[in-house]
């Protein structure tokens, strides 16, 4: 399967997450990471984070060396991360909701 | 649902912004290109009301809305956009959706359809659609935790 070729969801992406240098992303149901890919180079930091192991594996298995430090990938939900403390400048739902 | 969003607003800095993407309550669409045609061949049906896409997707919208209703959060932007799945056979496509989305079917009868179609054009392009929504929005200051995760909370 090919996943939007036509990068509608990048240019979407990015017309609403503008100006990302610098900052700290909460990535929620990151999956296998495909989302975090389309704008993970732009930002400062991600914290991806997916309740499916098998997804995290996938996810951390090819997940290019690029965003090694950029990236923190992790098993759990929003609920599991603990209680809430004001951390990060986006948090992302990524067909998560 | 509102519980994520309650506690993601908990997450975020001041000045900072909550983007949630998924797609809509619309049924997806089966379609084949065959040259300057377009063809909709079918739809993606829910097999399970419950855990069905078009259930799923709108109790996400519901859930994102009850967040705005709340006064949580106050949407900045909204897009929508189509985002397609291709897929080279009509196997790949059936294997792919009955087996990988939950609670959903492609129709025999649209795959059959679609199969015609690639068979008579081999430069024919299959895909499945879905119409997304993107939106951003501001957590409003001053919203406090509801008396229920403050109890988790303890």
């Amino acid at each position: 399967m090919r996943h939007d070729p036509e990068g509608r969801e990048t240019a979407a992406l990015i017309e609403l997450l503008p100006g990302l240098e610098q900052l700290r992303v909460l990535e929620v149901g990151c999956g296998d990471g495909r989302l975090t890919r389309r704008y993970a180079e732009r930002a400062g930091s991600v914290l991806a984070i997916d309740p499916d192991p098998s997804a995290i594996t996938t996810f951390r298995d090819t997940i290019p060396s690029a965003l090694h430090e950029r990236v923190q990938i992790r098993t759990g939900t929003i609920v599991t991360l603990g209680e809430p403390s004001p951390t990060f400048d986006r948090v992302v739902f990524a067909w998560s909701l | 649902m509102v519980d994520a969003l309650e506690r993601a607003h908990g997450w975020l800095r001041p000045g900072g912004r909550l983007v949630d993407v998924h797609p809509t309550a619309e049924r997806a669409y089966l379609e084949v290109q065959v040259g300057a045609r377009l063809v909709c061949v079918g739809r993606v049906h829910d097999v399970d009301e419950q855990i069905g896409p078009s259930a799923r997707h709108a109790r996400a919208d519901a859930a994102f809305a009850a967040a705005v209703e709340r006064g949580w959060f106050l949407v900045e932007e909204r897009r929508e956009f189509s985002f397609r799945r291709y897929a080279d056979t009509v196997d790949e496509m059936r294997s792919y959706v009955n087996g990988t989305w939950k609670g959903a079917a492609l129709e025999e009868r649209a795959l059959l359809e679609a199969a015609r179609h690639l068979l008579a054009d081999p430069g024919a392009r299959l895909w499945v659609r879905e119409q997304v929504g993107i939106v951003r929005a501001i957590p409003i200051p001053g919203c406090r935790p509801s008396p229920l995760v403050a109890l988790r909370a303890e």
